[in-house]
């Protein structure tokens, strides 16, 4: 039996064995769900080990072997073959899915039923979807017979990057995590209480942020080095729809607390923990369906119909259900809610609304991401015109929610759960404010230094109300926001870490959050974006450069080859070798570039060769006379003469040149275009070996002569990004991730209950009680009213 | 308790209908201001740097030159058959000349579109799932 045969049967009994589980959970028969998720889960786990063998060892029969893996690739990319397609990555939605909800089934407890039931239907509609987008169907055979193609048509070359190992794997474990967090609350809602699972999913859900986290960072990485040249992240629609659930992931990890100290928030929280999951169906939904048009730098082929159906189906039926879940659970809520803690606190600034308001413009965000992507479907839906939403659109939007979450991160850090004056909490922060102020002020000087904002100082920033900001002072002051949050959070941890080091997992996330927006920030705000032509003959100098072209590592059909070029310039010397290669092409080769990247302490120079361009001047037209300047050569036209018989086949026409050059001297030269039955033919002048000009046409009249400059070798327009301090992006995003991750292992061992049913009321934990020892005007803790 | 109870009814009704009130202004934004899709005769006559005008590149008409920062020109053919110059400024993106729809991006000049960027919709040999195989 073929493996592909085993794969197909597999992803069958995987949709069967899901479905005993549902049943098992419907008629209250654990041991039935147990049994049929495993089954189920093994199924998929096994069926995907089935196609990462066939990617690996080139089984080109299989339709999606052949569409996206090749015999010469190196072993990584042939395995990464397995999520290049749909189907590919719809089974490691699946597997991913099934493995997050196997994890997390030990600790759902008495919601173990309802989670399984839930989970288990889910996971029945994609393994529906994989029987129709199936990776395991075979070619049309050839003349009746089945035979393998010698290779297959390989990964796309964006794909091919290191990045692609990586990040579509880590993205989908955080996809994957969503449907355990969905079941749960699903669970807890369907049995009324949801009070008991809050503590438990709590690593979980910060688990499933920290993964997507990573995952969007990643591929803002790869987009970075391949795809967007500089820019981590664009708004495309496929990073939207990881994007939605990731806040929405870190809205239900913040309101957990809410939950655990004040008992509030239960509903709440519930959708906050499912609408992650929703998100990202609607999302797939987009990308997939067709909608999005061509509006995405991701590229999926068209859903099978039957596929696109079902997820569909399993999108509408997991926002329907829920909801309805939802409503039905609130009209009984007095019944079996708890009671909240009857203590209020004291001043309106406390951390109860301090995280209500960072969950709402972290919601926000989402729903403008989210808002956005759906405009080509809204627009669809009134029957109008489509509309693009460009980034910026987003940018402008955005804008006015980044300054009151940045100081949020900033202050809410510092403020309990019983309250506090604006005064006392101003006074809690003002030394991380005058530090913050402190930096960027250094970084203004910096900057001045080095002369990168100086050609700024003129320039402007669009926003959606018509006016101009200035740039500078509108980039320091986000900068500013940046520094800010990542000082106050920074100085938190150190008032905490001898006390409750517990808890600064999330202070930990936060810096490495502020820090990344900075670095994302101050990039793009100061990034400088020039172009520079290179040729052997003519070093090009940009940014305070000169590049002079060297050779080509190999040939220009081979996927390894680059562009070498000294980079001489600001005190040192390096050898840039950007990449350029061609595929074939239906009509012409296609070509793929890719950017080398000279990495410093404070600062990438990013480098991008084009393809090759022998058109050194475009048309241009010559009176008798007259004089123009090519780089350093000054050309004179001289005048016209003929031969043959005008107007007919065989006439020839003459333009005669002089020239002057510092590096080719003077001299002369004829430039000839002969008129045939096929066409006119050229014999072109040259100007050492640097030049050829070419005799386009003559007006008889005027006598003028039109005429192209055209390199003998060939040059490249080369593109050229200055990115200053994309450094911190890096630190920042191994910082969140360090932080989420002792976040979820510290909040996995801390037993939380005597906060939960202290009788008093308390509010306050332990970060509570340290405030108290360090603060002068901490708050007394919270007795019940 | 009793006040503390309708203070946070209150609340939570303000919310609710401020986040209304908000996704309403998001939602408006997005629509108006999104860039809207023309043919040439709407790019004639509409103001703007954000227009995007879709249609395939006249073959043969193609020209770049890169001595003085790189300019490309084309002539754009939108889907009623009309024509018009676009103009580019900047490295001719990498599929240009294989691409068999295009969207430039910008704003009408004089007499050429003038894009400030360029999307192109390029044939590839990796959207296929199957070998081409010639029959005999």
């Amino acid at each position: 039996m073929l493996a592909g045969d085993a794969g197909r049967i597999l992803l069958f009994l995987a949709m069967a064995s899901f479905l005993a589980a549902v049943i098992g959970s419907i008629t209250n028969r654990l041991r039935v769900s147990r049994i049929g998720f495993a089954v189920g889960a093994w199924s998929v786990f096994i069926s995907f080990g089935l196609l990462l063998s066939l990617t690996s060892t080139g089984q080109f029969h299989y339709r999606y072997v052949f569409a996206h893996s090749q015999a010469d690739l190196e072993p990584w990319y042939r395995v990464s073959a397995a999520w290049a397609g749909q189907e590919g990555s719809f089974l490691l939605w699946a597997v991913t899915s099934a493995m997050f909800v196997a994890l997390a089934r030990k600790k759902t407890g008495a919601d173990e039923r309802g989670y399984l039931g839930v989970a288990s239907a889910f996971l029945m509609g994609l393994a529906g979807i994989l029987t129709f987008e199936s990776p395991f169907r075979l070619i049309d055979p050839i003349l009746g017979q089945l035979r393998t193609p010698p290779d297959g048509n390989g990964l796309s070359p964006a794909l091919l990057n290191y990045w692609m190992v990586i990040h579509p794997p880590t993205i989908f474990l955080g996809f994957g995590s969503l449907l355990a967090l969905f079941a749960w609350a699903a669970a807890a809602l369907m049995r009324k209480n949801l009070e008991d699972y809050i503590v438990p999913i709590r690593p979980w859900a910060i688990i499933s942020a920290t993964l997507l986290g990573l995952g969007l960072c990643m591929g803002g990485f790869w987009a970075y080095e391949m795809l967007n040249w500089g820019g981590f992240w664009m708004w495309d629609p496929v990073e939207n729809t990881s994007f939605v659930p990731w806040v929405a992931a870190v809205a239900f990890i913040h309101g957990i607390f809410v939950q655990q100290a004040r008992r509030r928030w239960h509903i709440g929280n519930a959708v906050l923990a499912a609408v992650p999951l929703m998100a990202f169906c609607f999302g797939t939904f987009l990308t997939r369906s067709g909608f999005l048009g061509d509006q995405s730098v991701h590229s999926f082929a068209q859903m099978d119909r039957s596929a696109l159906w079902i997820l569909t189906s399993i999108g509408g039926v997991t926002i329907l259900g829920f909801f309805g879940l939802v409503f039905a659970r609130m009209r009984t809520a007095k019944d079996w809610l708890p009671e909240p803690r009857a203590a209020e606190p004291e001043h309106i600034l406390n951390r109860t609304t301090g995280y209500g308001t960072s969950i709402w413009i972290l919601l926000a965000f989402g729903v403008i991401a989210g808002v956005g992507m759906s405009v080509p479907l809204i627009q669809s839906l009134a029957g109008q015109a489509p509309k693009m939403v460009e980034e910026k659109l987003y940018h402008y939007i955005l804008s006015w929610f980044f300054p009151p979450f940045m100081l949020a991160l900033a202050i809410f850090p510092f403020i309990t759960w019983r309250g506090s004056t604006f005064k006392a909490t101003l006074g809690r922060v003002n030394q991380s404010l005058a530090i913050s102020v402190f930096i960027t002020g250094i970084l203004l000087l910096g900057l001045r230094t080095e002369t990168v904002w100086l050609p700024m100082v003129n320039e402007g920033v669009d926003t959606p109300w018509g006016a101009k900001l200035p740039r500078l002072p509108w980039v320091l002051f986000l900068s500013w926001l940046c520094v800010f949050a990542t000082v106050s959070n920074f100085t938190r941890i150190f008032q905490l870490w001898r006390t409750a080091r517990p808890s600064v997992g999330g202070l930990i996330t936060h810096v490495g959050f502020a820090l990344s927006l900075f670095g994302l920030v101050f990039s793009r705000g100061f990034e400088q974006k020039t172009e520079v032509l290179v040729h052997p003959d003519y070093p090009g100098t940009a940014l305070g450069y000169t590049f002079a072209y060297i050779d080509r590592a190999y040939k220009f059909t081979d996927r390894h080859n680059e562009l070498h070029m000294m980079v001489m310039g600001r005190g040192e010397e390096f050898l840039a070798h950007p990449g350029l290669y061609f595929t074939p092409g239906e009509e012409e080769p296609n070509p793929v570039m890719w950017p080398h990247i000279q990495r410093h302490a404070l600062w990438d120079m990013i480098v991008i060769a084009y393809p090759m361009a022998f058109d050194a001047s475009g048309e241009t037209t010559f009176n008798v006379g007259e004089m123009r300047a090519f780089k350093d050569i000054t050309l004179q036209y001289e005048g016209m003469r003929t031969e043959g018989q005008l107007g007919t086949a065989g006439a020839r026409f003459f333009a005669r040149f002089t020239y002057d050059s510092v590096t080719m001297g003077d001299g002369e030269f004829e430039s000839m275009m002969m008129i045939t039955e096929d066409g006119p033919e050229y014999s072109n002048g040259r100007i050492g070996d640097t030049f050829e000009i070419r005799l386009d046409r003559i007006d008889a009249a005027t006598k003028s002569a039109t005429v192209t400059l055209f390199f003998v070798q060939p040059a490249y327009p080369v593109e050229l990004f200055y990115k200053p301090l994309t450094i911190f992006v890096w630190i920042g995003v191994g910082v969140m991730t360090l932080g989420g991750f002792w976040a979820a292992r510290s909040r996995s061992r801390r037993t939380p209950g005597p906060m939960r049913d202290e009788p008093t009321g308390d509010l306050n934990n332990v970060v509570q009680n340290e405030e108290q020892s360090k603060q002068s005007d901490a708050p007394e803790p919270i007795t019940q009213g | 308790m009793k006040g503390v109870a309708t203070k946070r009814k209150v609340g939570v009704i303000a919310l609710i209908a401020g986040s209304v009130v908000a996704l309403g202004v998001v939602m408006t934004m997005f629509l108006t201001q999104a860039s809207p899709y023309v043919n040439v005769e709407q790019a004639k006559s509409m103001k703007g740097n954000n227009l995007h005008l879709a249609g395939v590149i006249v073959p043969g008409t193609i020209t770049t030159t890169v001595m003085d920062g790189s300019t490309t020109r084309f002539i754009l053919k939108d889907d009623y058959g009309q024509t018009v110059p676009v103009v580019y400024k900047g490295p001719a993106p990498a599929n240009l000349r294989t691409a068999d729809r295009a969207v430039a991006i910008g704003g009408m000049g004089t007499t050429e579109f003038e894009a400030r960027d360029l999307l192109l919709k390029c044939p590839s040999r990796y959207e296929g799932d199957g070998p081409k195989v010639a029959q005999k």
